[in-house]
């Protein structure tokens, strides 16, 4: 799929309409979501989460885990989420912020975005609609929250509390799968972790999401059964 | 000698041999023992030998040492192999391929006979997938895999001054080693034979209970003060001139090649090595067949523009090695126990397999040094032998006529009985694990297979082959089929790669 993201402009863009609907193809086609650190509370709930490195750059991110193959997102049922919470990364689009100066783009080649079907993004004063509003919170919580992930990746490499796993996978049709290129926290590290290095993920509050991180993939279970009932 | 522990050793010499084996030692030993590199300021490395065995890659993840600050700060690229261009018949499509990745399933079956029997392609790009990565100049991995894992075997190509300087410091930085700068002018040896001491022009004294000779071709401890025979292989190996020149890329996004390539020319062969900064190239011949003038020639048509004698760095290179490398309380290592032509890159890996030994074999008390020092002999001198068979080989199999260089080369005078020996074995059975007596061969039985087929030897396997060895022959050859188009299709461009590398870096995990 391609892009053509252009700074949002009220008076370029004054008569667009996003048609949130046809977004799900765009979410269907993925197999791990990128997540941040705000967020890790409310998806461990309900969602595996591991670390993974983006392909560009080979940098560690944190993300959830959806599905089992390349474009599988077993948490989408006839383009409906199954789930009672969704990563913020899926609910910014067509949007999108710049990390360094926060602007904020709006993605003309989506087939969400139209002068004829959906909500406005601008009322007629040329004010930001409601609808509009609501996404720009979207994008400033994303926005807010890069920073902090990539601290606590940072601390965790530094630590030396990554390793990799893999994943092993038989369904119940038998058939098998493996899964590499995903990482989770070292649990014996951690828990041997030395005194200062453990106070300072305290006093960072990172602790919590280690423990939650590492609890997240008792959910691994309940996603081989979406799977399984679907073959 | 007293029955006391080995506390200090003093490394002299600073250049690869000399930093190499102090991070090896110092990695296991820096803490216990005290460990001195001391070196001149004024007495150059050699500055060349750019290509390394993927041993170094153990060698470098054991110090302690980042592949990524290593790739950064050397110019590091990747070796795959070397591609051998116009070593058999010396027409302009002949070139065959050593890469550093092991025959298909090598440790259980040997794919050599079956292919004998119906060699449609090459031998290298029938069993191994690396051949065919390596023409389309792909790297050996992804961004995605960590430090020094790979999807088909590497070993390096780096700026060999850069070297010295990123293991100086890191031996420094993180390995307790201490730096002495001083030129050694006299070696003071005791009436039994140990060397008590070195002194430097400056008038310092230094003390060690072993002294590591890393002084490079004047192997000023081992040679000159212990007095120990250079044996000379001249006869063997006719290569003892070299000139060597540094090319910048065309342009920034030239291909880098993942291989080392070795073109043949009339009286020696041109090995021609891409870094990230630029290239490393260099003509080595016989210069008992060829002229310097020749040489400069020759080198100058490959290279597509004239060379002046001034723009090349000559060296004459020595052929053979001292008798013994561990005398009384001196071992050698580098240049200065010996140097053979850098055809196979073999110095490197000795200078890496020598330290290895001292490392794990370090005397508990003096007493035993002796012992030790006999058996470091037996097995180096097996290992130079070998080396010089491995490299023979290489001009032994050619069928070029075109020069008395290749023709004295097959003189049966100057092939020795150990190679004529293995040459008349492999007639009837390929290279395969039990030809080699030890455990830690330099080139592996697999090297030797790459050399010998892909230069067109003929071995005769008389033996017959059940049904099972064939369909096993089978699925090998077609599972690295598969293996084949997998890589094809998911490595990158070797120079993208780099690029990558350099901006953001490999993961340790
Ligand atoms: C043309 C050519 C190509 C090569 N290509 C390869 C290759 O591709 N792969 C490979 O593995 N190898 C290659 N080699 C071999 C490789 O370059 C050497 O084995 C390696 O660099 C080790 O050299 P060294 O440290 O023993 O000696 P040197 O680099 O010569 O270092 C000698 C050191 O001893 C010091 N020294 C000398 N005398 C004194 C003194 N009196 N007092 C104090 N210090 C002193 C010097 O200052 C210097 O630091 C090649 C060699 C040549 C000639």
């Amino acid at each position: 799929m391609t892009n053509d993201y252009q700074m949002l402009s009220k008076t370029a863009h004054k008569n667009l309409r996003v048609c949130e609907s046809k977004l799900h193809d765009l979410q269907v086609a993925t197999q791990i979501a990128p997540v941040l650190i705000t967020e890790v509370d409310r998806l461990a709930a309900e969602f595996s989460l591991f670390f993974s490195k983006n392909s560009q750059t080979g940098d560690f991110v944190l993300v959830a885990l959806l599905g089992f193959s390349d474009n599988e997102n077993l948490f989408l049922a006839d383009g409906q989420w199954q789930s009672s919470s969704i990563p913020l990364a899926f609910e910014r689009h067509p949007f999108l912020i710049e990390q360094t100066d926060g602007s904020i783009f709006i993605d003309m080649q989506s087939p969400a975005v139209s002068t004829t079907e959906g909500e406005r993004i601008f009322d007629d004063t040329g004010e930001a609609s409601a609808y509009l509003q609501r996404k720009i919170s979207v994008l400033e919580a994303i926005y807010n929250g890069a920073e902090p992930t990539q601290q606590f990746i940072k601390l965790l490499q530094e630590y030396n509390l990554l390793e990799p796993v893999k994943l092993d996978i038989t369904f119940a049709n038998q058939s098998q799968q493996s899964i590499d290129g995903l990482y989770t926290i070292a649990s014996e590290r951690l828990a041997g972790l030395a005194e200062q290095a453990m106070i300072n993920l305290h006093k960072q509050n990172l602790l919590q999401p280690c423990f939650l991180v590492m609890h997240s993939l008792q959910h691994l279970q309940a996603l081989i059964d979406k799977k399984n009932q679907r073959l | 000698m007293t029955n006391s522990k080995i506390s200090s050793i003093l490394i002299v010499g600073g250049g690869s041999a000399g930093w190499l084996t102090a991070g090896i030692i110092a990695a296991r030993h820096g803490q216990s023992v005290k460990i001195s590199l001391l070196e001149s300021s004024t007495l150059p490395t050699i500055g060349v030998g750019e290509g390394t065995w993927p041993t170094m890659k153990t060698t470098l993840q054991k110090m302690g040492i980042s592949e990524t600050e290593f790739f950064r700060y050397c110019d590091v690229s990747f070796k795959q192999g070397a591609k051998f261009c116009q070593w058999v018949t010396g027409k302009k499509d002949d070139f065959y391929y050593h890469p550093l990745t092991l025959p298909k399933d090598f440790l259980d079956i040997n794919l050599a006979p079956f292919w004998l029997e119906n060699p449609s392609d090459s031998f290298s790009n029938s069993v191994s997938f690396q051949e065919a990565i390596c023409e389309k100049n792909l790297a050996p991995k992804t961004l995605l895999m960590p430090e020094y894992a790979a999807a088909a075997n590497y070993a390096y190509h780096l700026d060999a001054g850069k070297l010295t300087e990123f293991l100086s410091q890191h031996c420094q930085q993180k390995l307790n080693v201490q730096h002495i700068i001083g030129t050694v002018d006299e070696v003071l040896v005791s009436e039994q034979g140990d060397i008590n001491s070195v002194k430097t022009q400056d008038g310092q004294s230094y003390q060690a209970d072993l002294f590591i000779d890393c002084t490079g071709m004047s192997s000023l401890l081992l040679g000159k003060a212990l007095n120990t025979e250079f044996v000379d292989k001249s006869d063997v190996l006719f290569i003892d001139r070299a000139i060597a020149t540094q090319v910048p890329y065309e342009s920034e996004d030239s291909p880098i090649l993942p291989y080392t390539l070795s073109t043949a020319q009339s009286a020696g062969w041109i090995w021609d090595i891409g870094l990230t900064s630029r290239r490393g190239t260099g003509h080595v011949y016989s210069s008992r067949h060829m002229s310097d003038d020749q040489a400069l020639k020759q080198f100058s048509d490959y290279l597509g523009k004239p060379l002046k004698e001034t723009t090349v760095k000559e060296i004459k290179i020595p052929c053979g090695h001292r008798k013994e490398f561990w005398k009384h309380n001196c071992v050698a290592v580098g240049m200065a126990a010996g140097f053979l032509e850098p055809l196979e890159a073999s110095a490197l890996v000795l200078v890496e397999l020598s330290a290895n030994y001292i490392r794990d074999q370090l005397p508990e008390n003096k007493a035993i040094m002796p012992i030790i020092a006999k058996r470091f002999n037996q097995l180096n001198t097996h290992r130079w032998n070998s080396i010089v068979d491995f490299l023979k080989l290489h001009y032994v199999l050619s069928k070029r006529t075109d020069s008395q260089f290749w023709c004295d080369n097959r003189d049966p005078q100057t092939i020795p009985d150990s190679l004529q020996e293995l040459l008349q074995l492999w007639q009837y059975q390929s290279p395969y694990m039990h030809d080699f007596l030890y455990k830690e061969e330099v080139f592996p039985a697999a090297s030797y297979q790459y050399v010998l087929y892909g230069m067109g030897f003929d071995t005769q396997a008389a033996l017959a082959m059940s049904s099972q060895q064939r369909q096993r022959y089978a699925q090998s050859i077609n599972e690295n089929k598969q293996i084949k188009q997998k890589a094809l299709n998911s490595l990158p461009d070797n120079r993208t790669l780099l690029n990558k590398i350099k901006t953001f870096g490999m993961k340790a995990i």
